[in-house]
Protein backbone atom coordinates (compact mmCIF):
# COMPACT_ATOMS: atom_id res chain seq x y z
CA UNK A 1 0.00 0.00 0.00
CA UNK A 2 3.50 2.23 0.65
CA UNK A 3 3.99 2.61 -2.78
CA UNK A 4 0.07 3.13 -3.75
CA UNK A 5 0.17 6.08 -1.38
CA UNK A 6 3.59 7.62 -2.46
CA UNK A 7 2.48 7.45 -5.91
CA UNK A 8 -1.13 9.24 -5.24
CA UNK A 9 0.52 11.87 -2.94
CA UNK A 10 2.95 12.31 -6.44
CA UNK A 11 -0.48 12.82 -8.52
CA UNK A 12 -2.45 15.14 -5.83
CA UNK A 13 0.94 17.81 -6.12
CA UNK A 14 1.70 17.03 -1.56
CA UNK A 15 5.09 16.87 -0.74
CA UNK A 16 6.58 13.52 0.99
CA UNK A 17 8.00 15.52 3.57
CA UNK A 18 4.41 17.61 4.51
CA UNK A 19 3.23 13.91 4.83
CA UNK A 20 6.99 13.11 6.91
CA UNK A 21 5.81 15.81 9.15
CA UNK A 22 2.63 15.35 9.86
CA UNK A 23 2.76 11.74 10.00
CA UNK A 24 5.53 12.69 12.54
CA UNK A 25 3.44 14.83 14.68
CA UNK A 26 0.63 12.10 14.49
CA UNK A 27 2.86 9.51 16.35
CA UNK A 28 3.72 11.91 19.17
CA UNK A 29 -0.14 12.05 19.39
CA UNK A 30 -0.80 8.53 19.65
CA UNK A 31 1.87 7.77 21.80
CA UNK A 32 0.83 10.62 24.12
CA UNK A 33 -2.51 8.75 24.08
CA UNK A 34 -1.40 4.92 24.05
CA UNK A 35 -2.74 4.11 21.00
CA UNK A 36 0.20 2.41 20.23
CA UNK A 37 -1.58 -0.48 17.51
CA UNK A 38 -2.32 3.08 15.81
CA UNK A 39 1.33 4.09 15.90
CA UNK A 40 2.57 0.34 14.63
CA UNK A 41 0.14 0.25 12.01
CA UNK A 42 0.54 3.93 10.91
CA UNK A 43 4.59 3.45 10.75
CA UNK A 44 3.49 -0.08 8.23
CA UNK A 45 1.65 2.58 6.26
CA UNK A 46 3.62 4.68 5.47
CA UNK A 47 7.08 3.80 6.21
CA UNK A 48 7.55 6.62 8.29
CA UNK A 49 10.31 5.80 11.37
CA UNK A 50 9.35 7.83 14.95
CA UNK A 51 12.00 10.32 16.26
CA UNK A 52 14.08 9.07 19.08
CA UNK A 53 12.01 12.74 20.24
CA UNK A 54 8.75 10.99 19.93
CA UNK A 55 9.65 8.15 21.84
CA UNK A 56 11.24 9.87 24.53
CA UNK A 57 8.24 12.36 24.96
CA UNK A 58 5.92 9.45 24.79
CA UNK A 59 8.07 8.06 28.06
CA UNK A 60 7.78 11.19 29.79
CA UNK A 61 3.98 11.19 29.74
CA UNK A 62 3.80 7.43 30.45
CA UNK A 63 6.16 8.57 34.17
CA UNK A 64 4.30 11.63 34.50
CA UNK A 65 0.66 9.41 34.36
CA UNK A 66 1.73 6.13 35.76
CA UNK A 67 1.01 4.29 32.79
CA UNK A 68 2.59 1.15 32.17
CA UNK A 69 3.03 0.91 28.61
CA UNK A 70 6.61 1.58 29.28
CA UNK A 71 7.68 -1.73 28.35
CA UNK A 72 5.63 -2.28 25.87
CA UNK A 73 6.81 1.47 23.94
CA UNK A 74 10.25 0.20 24.74
CA UNK A 75 10.34 -3.33 23.27
CA UNK A 76 8.14 -1.01 19.93
CA UNK A 77 11.10 1.16 19.79
CA UNK A 78 13.33 -1.86 18.39
CA UNK A 79 10.98 -2.55 16.24
CA UNK A 80 10.40 0.76 15.10
CA UNK A 81 13.39 2.55 14.58
CA UNK B 1 -49.59 -27.05 90.08
CA UNK B 2 -52.16 -29.34 90.45
CA UNK B 3 -49.47 -32.71 90.51
CA UNK B 4 -51.68 -34.04 87.98
CA UNK B 5 -50.40 -35.06 84.62
CA UNK B 6 -52.36 -34.68 81.34
CA UNK B 7 -53.59 -38.27 80.42
CA UNK B 8 -51.49 -40.46 77.96
CA UNK B 9 -54.82 -39.46 75.33
CA UNK B 10 -54.22 -35.52 75.32
CA UNK B 11 -50.32 -35.53 75.13
CA UNK B 12 -50.72 -38.29 72.28
CA UNK B 13 -53.44 -35.85 70.36
CA UNK B 14 -51.35 -32.87 71.00
CA UNK B 15 -48.64 -34.38 69.40
CA UNK B 16 -50.72 -35.74 66.41
CA UNK B 17 -51.86 -31.94 65.91
CA UNK B 18 -48.08 -30.52 65.87
CA UNK B 19 -47.16 -33.07 64.26
CA UNK B 20 -49.59 -32.49 61.27
CA UNK B 21 -48.66 -28.58 61.15
CA UNK B 22 -45.14 -29.29 61.51
CA UNK B 23 -44.70 -27.85 64.57
CA UNK B 24 -41.85 -29.79 66.05
CA UNK B 25 -40.46 -27.44 68.43
CA UNK B 26 -43.05 -27.82 70.98
CA UNK B 27 -42.39 -31.81 70.98
CA UNK B 28 -39.73 -31.77 72.66
CA UNK B 29 -40.85 -29.96 75.83
CA UNK B 30 -44.17 -31.57 75.81
CA UNK B 31 -41.80 -35.13 76.22
CA UNK B 32 -39.59 -33.86 78.88
CA UNK B 33 -42.40 -32.36 80.84
CA UNK B 34 -44.42 -35.55 80.59
CA UNK B 35 -42.02 -38.34 79.54
CA UNK B 36 -44.45 -39.36 77.13
CA UNK B 37 -43.25 -40.05 73.34
CA UNK B 38 -45.01 -39.29 70.09
CA UNK B 39 -46.64 -43.19 68.95
CA UNK B 40 -45.22 -44.82 66.50
CA UNK B 41 -48.40 -44.76 64.44
CA UNK B 42 -48.83 -40.98 64.81
CA UNK B 43 -45.11 -40.17 63.45
CA UNK B 44 -45.60 -43.15 60.72
CA UNK B 45 -48.92 -41.39 59.66
CA UNK B 46 -47.15 -38.41 59.49
CA UNK B 47 -43.99 -39.94 57.44
CA UNK B 48 -46.05 -41.18 55.03
CA UNK B 49 -47.86 -38.26 54.20
CA UNK B 50 -44.49 -35.87 54.32
CA UNK B 51 -42.67 -38.80 52.25
CA UNK B 52 -45.69 -38.44 49.54
CA UNK B 53 -44.75 -34.72 49.51
CA UNK B 54 -41.19 -34.98 49.37
CA UNK B 55 -40.97 -32.65 52.96
CA UNK B 56 -37.23 -35.11 53.86
CA UNK B 57 -36.90 -31.83 56.20
CA UNK B 58 -39.50 -32.79 58.89
CA UNK B 59 -39.05 -36.47 58.73
CA UNK B 60 -35.43 -35.90 59.75
CA UNK B 61 -35.97 -33.60 62.24
CA UNK B 62 -39.04 -35.56 63.63
CA UNK B 63 -36.53 -38.81 63.84
CA UNK B 64 -34.07 -37.18 65.74
CA UNK B 65 -37.42 -35.96 68.12
CA UNK B 66 -38.84 -39.61 68.48
CA UNK B 67 -36.22 -41.80 67.12
CA UNK B 68 -38.75 -43.49 65.27
CA UNK B 69 -37.24 -44.79 61.89
CA UNK B 70 -39.58 -44.38 58.87
CA UNK B 71 -40.92 -47.58 58.42
CA UNK B 72 -42.00 -48.38 54.79
CA UNK B 73 -41.95 -51.60 52.64
CA UNK B 74 -39.03 -51.68 50.83
CA UNK B 75 -41.40 -52.34 47.56
CA UNK B 76 -43.02 -48.63 48.56
CA UNK B 77 -39.63 -46.79 48.82
CA UNK B 78 -38.61 -48.55 45.67
CA UNK B 79 -42.03 -46.95 44.00
CA UNK B 80 -41.61 -43.50 45.48
CA UNK B 81 -37.65 -43.52 44.22
CA UNK B 82 -39.17 -44.27 40.83
CA UNK B 83 -42.02 -41.83 41.39
CA UNK B 84 -39.38 -38.82 42.34
CA UNK B 85 -37.20 -40.14 38.95
CA UNK B 86 -39.88 -39.37 36.80
CA UNK B 87 -39.51 -35.95 38.14
CA UNK B 88 -36.54 -35.23 37.26
CA UNK B 89 -36.26 -34.69 41.53
CA UNK B 90 -33.26 -37.08 42.09
CA UNK B 91 -32.01 -35.12 45.09
CA UNK B 92 -34.99 -35.89 46.72
CA UNK B 93 -34.02 -40.08 46.06
CA UNK B 94 -31.02 -39.42 47.14
CA UNK B 95 -32.25 -37.76 50.87
CA UNK B 96 -34.95 -40.58 51.41
CA UNK B 97 -32.13 -43.47 50.83
CA UNK B 98 -29.90 -41.88 53.60
CA UNK B 99 -33.05 -41.73 55.81
CA UNK B 100 -34.39 -45.36 54.74
CA UNK B 101 -31.09 -46.87 53.85
CA UNK B 102 -32.88 -48.77 51.29
CA UNK B 103 -30.34 -48.41 48.26
CA UNK B 104 -32.61 -47.29 44.71
CA UNK B 105 -33.34 -49.71 41.96
CA UNK B 106 -34.62 -47.26 39.38
CA UNK B 107 -35.71 -48.00 36.20
CA UNK B 108 -34.19 -46.92 33.06
CA UNK B 109 -37.25 -45.89 31.65
CA UNK B 110 -38.06 -43.53 35.04
CA UNK B 111 -34.39 -41.92 34.37
CA UNK B 112 -35.04 -41.37 31.21
CA UNK B 113 -38.15 -39.54 32.20
CA UNK B 114 -36.44 -37.82 34.66
CA UNK B 115 -34.22 -36.68 32.35
CA UNK B 116 -36.61 -35.53 29.88
CA UNK B 117 -38.05 -33.34 32.39
CA UNK B 118 -34.78 -31.30 32.63
CA UNK B 119 -35.20 -31.32 28.90
CA UNK B 120 -38.92 -30.27 29.09
CA UNK B 121 -39.22 -27.42 31.32
CA UNK B 122 -35.53 -25.67 30.83
CA UNK B 123 -34.77 -26.48 33.61
CA UNK B 124 -31.07 -24.42 34.04
CA UNK B 125 -27.93 -25.50 35.58
CA UNK B 126 -28.80 -28.84 33.53
CA UNK B 127 -24.95 -30.29 32.76
CA UNK B 128 -24.16 -30.34 36.46
CA UNK B 129 -27.77 -31.96 37.10
CA UNK B 130 -27.12 -34.23 34.06
CA UNK B 131 -23.78 -35.26 35.29
CA UNK B 132 -25.24 -35.93 38.61
CA UNK B 133 -28.42 -38.43 37.39
CA UNK B 134 -25.34 -40.13 35.47
CA UNK B 135 -22.74 -40.32 37.78
CA UNK B 136 -25.93 -41.30 40.38
CA UNK B 137 -27.85 -44.02 38.24
CA UNK B 138 -24.54 -44.91 35.73
CA UNK B 139 -27.78 -44.37 32.77
CA UNK B 140 -27.36 -41.70 30.02
CA UNK B 141 -29.54 -40.00 28.69
CA UNK B 142 -30.68 -41.30 25.47
CA UNK B 143 -29.92 -39.41 21.88
CA UNK B 144 -33.39 -38.22 21.55
CA UNK B 145 -33.19 -36.48 24.61
CA UNK B 146 -29.69 -35.20 24.06
CA UNK B 147 -31.20 -34.27 20.88
CA UNK B 148 -33.72 -32.36 22.06
CA UNK B 149 -31.26 -30.46 24.38
CA UNK B 150 -29.12 -29.45 21.06
CA UNK B 151 -32.13 -28.37 19.97
CA UNK B 152 -32.92 -25.71 23.53
CA UNK B 153 -29.34 -24.67 23.00
CA UNK B 154 -29.37 -23.84 19.45
CA UNK B 155 -32.54 -21.92 19.82
CA UNK B 156 -31.43 -19.73 22.55
CA UNK B 157 -27.82 -19.24 21.25
CA UNK B 158 -26.34 -21.29 24.18
CA UNK B 159 -23.41 -22.46 21.84
CA UNK B 160 -21.19 -23.13 25.02
CA UNK B 161 -24.14 -25.81 26.42
CA UNK B 162 -23.58 -28.11 23.09
CA UNK B 163 -20.38 -27.94 24.34
CA UNK B 164 -20.61 -29.08 27.61
CA UNK B 165 -23.36 -31.29 26.76
CA UNK B 166 -21.24 -33.30 24.25
CA UNK B 167 -18.23 -33.76 26.64
CA UNK B 168 -21.54 -35.05 29.07
CA UNK B 169 -22.72 -37.39 27.13
CA UNK B 170 -20.95 -38.23 23.73
CA UNK B 171 -23.49 -37.81 21.09
CA UNK B 172 -23.13 -35.95 18.43
CA UNK B 173 -25.68 -32.92 17.30
CA UNK B 174 -27.62 -34.62 14.54
CA UNK B 175 -29.92 -31.68 13.03
CA UNK B 176 -31.50 -32.51 10.07
CA UNK B 177 -30.28 -29.70 6.85
CA UNK B 178 -33.22 -28.31 6.97
CA UNK B 179 -33.70 -27.78 10.35
CA UNK B 180 -29.68 -25.72 10.15
CA UNK B 181 -30.97 -23.70 7.49
CA UNK B 182 -33.88 -22.73 9.21
CA UNK B 183 -31.58 -21.66 12.52
CA UNK B 184 -29.29 -19.78 10.52
CA UNK B 185 -32.01 -17.76 9.29
CA UNK B 186 -33.40 -17.01 12.41
CA UNK B 187 -30.03 -15.81 13.60
CA UNK B 188 -29.74 -13.75 10.31
CA UNK B 189 -33.75 -11.94 11.49
CA UNK B 190 -31.76 -11.81 15.24
CA UNK B 191 -28.84 -10.36 13.27
CA UNK B 192 -26.77 -12.88 15.08
CA UNK B 193 -23.44 -12.93 13.36
CA UNK B 194 -22.01 -14.81 15.89
CA UNK B 195 -24.52 -17.61 16.37
CA UNK B 196 -24.12 -18.00 12.55
CA UNK B 197 -20.80 -18.79 13.07
CA UNK B 198 -21.01 -21.01 15.98
CA UNK B 199 -23.71 -23.04 14.40
CA UNK B 200 -21.36 -23.36 11.26
CA UNK B 201 -18.96 -24.62 13.70
CA UNK B 202 -21.49 -27.04 15.96
CA UNK B 203 -22.63 -28.51 12.43
CA UNK B 204 -20.23 -28.11 9.46
CA UNK B 205 -22.82 -27.21 7.23
CA UNK B 206 -22.64 -24.08 5.51
CA UNK B 207 -25.55 -21.29 5.70
CA UNK B 208 -27.17 -21.16 2.23
CA UNK B 209 -28.00 -17.66 2.56
CA UNK B 210 -28.78 -14.89 -0.44
CA UNK B 211 -25.92 -12.59 -1.23
CA UNK B 212 -27.36 -9.53 0.10
CA UNK B 213 -27.89 -10.90 3.72
CA UNK B 214 -24.17 -12.05 3.27
CA UNK B 215 -23.32 -8.83 2.58
CA UNK B 216 -25.50 -7.32 5.57
CA UNK B 217 -23.40 -9.69 7.67
CA UNK B 218 -19.89 -8.22 6.77
CA UNK B 219 -21.65 -4.89 8.19
CA UNK B 220 -22.66 -6.16 11.20
CA UNK B 221 -19.58 -7.61 11.99
CA UNK B 222 -17.53 -4.41 11.00
CA UNK B 223 -19.47 -2.59 13.18
CA UNK B 224 -19.93 -5.03 15.94
CA UNK B 225 -16.48 -7.19 16.20
CA UNK B 226 -13.72 -4.51 14.32
CA UNK B 227 -13.98 -6.98 11.61
CA UNK B 228 -12.40 -9.90 13.30
CA UNK B 229 -15.52 -12.32 11.81
CA UNK B 230 -14.78 -10.86 8.39
CA UNK B 231 -12.43 -14.13 7.05
CA UNK B 232 -14.90 -16.71 8.91
CA UNK B 233 -17.68 -14.95 7.00
CA UNK B 234 -15.59 -15.63 4.06
CA UNK B 235 -14.99 -19.52 4.48
CA UNK B 236 -18.21 -20.33 5.43
CA UNK B 237 -20.68 -18.42 2.61
CA UNK B 238 -17.87 -18.41 -0.27
CA UNK B 239 -18.45 -14.86 -0.56
CA UNK B 240 -16.43 -11.95 -0.02
CA UNK B 241 -17.51 -8.60 1.11
CA UNK B 242 -18.13 -5.68 -1.62
CA UNK B 243 -15.65 -3.74 -2.19
CA UNK B 244 -17.82 -0.81 -1.95
CA UNK B 245 -18.45 -1.71 2.11
CA UNK B 246 -14.60 -2.30 2.52
CA UNK B 247 -13.84 1.27 1.05
CA UNK B 248 -16.54 2.49 3.53
CA UNK B 249 -15.41 1.44 5.82
CA UNK B 250 -11.73 2.54 5.04
CA UNK B 251 -13.25 5.82 5.05
CA UNK B 252 -14.68 5.32 7.94
CA UNK B 253 -11.41 4.49 9.84
CA UNK B 254 -9.51 7.35 8.40
CA UNK B 255 -11.97 10.29 9.49
CA UNK B 256 -11.43 8.27 13.16
CA UNK B 257 -7.46 7.70 12.99
CA UNK B 258 -7.74 4.58 12.84
CA UNK B 259 -4.84 2.90 11.53
CA UNK B 260 -4.67 -0.22 12.99
CA UNK B 261 -8.26 -0.64 11.43
CA UNK B 262 -6.79 0.03 8.38
CA UNK B 263 -4.29 -2.28 8.53
CA UNK B 264 -6.56 -4.87 9.67
CA UNK B 265 -9.04 -4.72 7.56
CA UNK B 266 -6.81 -4.43 4.29
CA UNK B 267 -5.41 -8.08 6.03
CA UNK B 268 -8.71 -9.42 6.45
CA UNK B 269 -10.25 -8.47 2.95
CA UNK B 270 -6.97 -8.29 0.48
CA UNK B 271 -9.07 -5.12 -0.82
CA UNK B 272 -6.64 -2.27 -1.34
CA UNK B 273 -8.29 1.09 -1.22
CA UNK B 274 -9.40 2.44 -4.12
CA UNK B 275 -7.82 5.70 -5.92
CA UNK B 276 -10.60 7.94 -3.83
CA UNK B 277 -10.27 6.08 -0.60
CA UNK B 278 -6.61 6.69 -1.37
CA UNK B 279 -6.57 10.69 -1.67
CA UNK B 280 -8.61 10.89 1.36
CA UNK B 281 -6.05 9.10 2.83
CA UNK B 282 -3.12 11.05 1.43
CA UNK B 283 -4.94 13.98 2.31
CA UNK B 284 -5.15 13.17 6.02
CA UNK B 285 -1.70 12.08 6.45
CA UNK B 286 -0.70 15.41 4.99
CA UNK B 287 -2.48 17.32 7.57
CA UNK B 288 -1.33 18.40 10.92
Amino acid sequence: MLEELISCAGRMGINLSDIENSTKQKYTRYIEKGRLSDVKALRELTGINLSAGAIQRGYQAYVREGKNGIAYISKKESIMQ
Amino acid sequence: MTGVKPSDSIVQKQYSIWIREGVLDHIKKLQEMTGVKPSDSIVQKQYSIWIREGEFYNIEELHELTGVKPNLSAGAIQKIYNLYAQKGFFDTIKTLHELTGVKPNLSVSAIQRGYQAYATHKMLGWSYEIKKIQEMTGVKPSDSIVQKWYRECIQNDKFNDTKTLHELTGVKPNLSAGAIQREYQAYVREKNFNAIKELYKLTGVKPNLPEKIIEELYVIDIKKNNASGIKELQILTGIAPLEKIVQKWYRGYIQHEGFFGIKTLHELTGVKPNNYTLRLLVKFLAKD
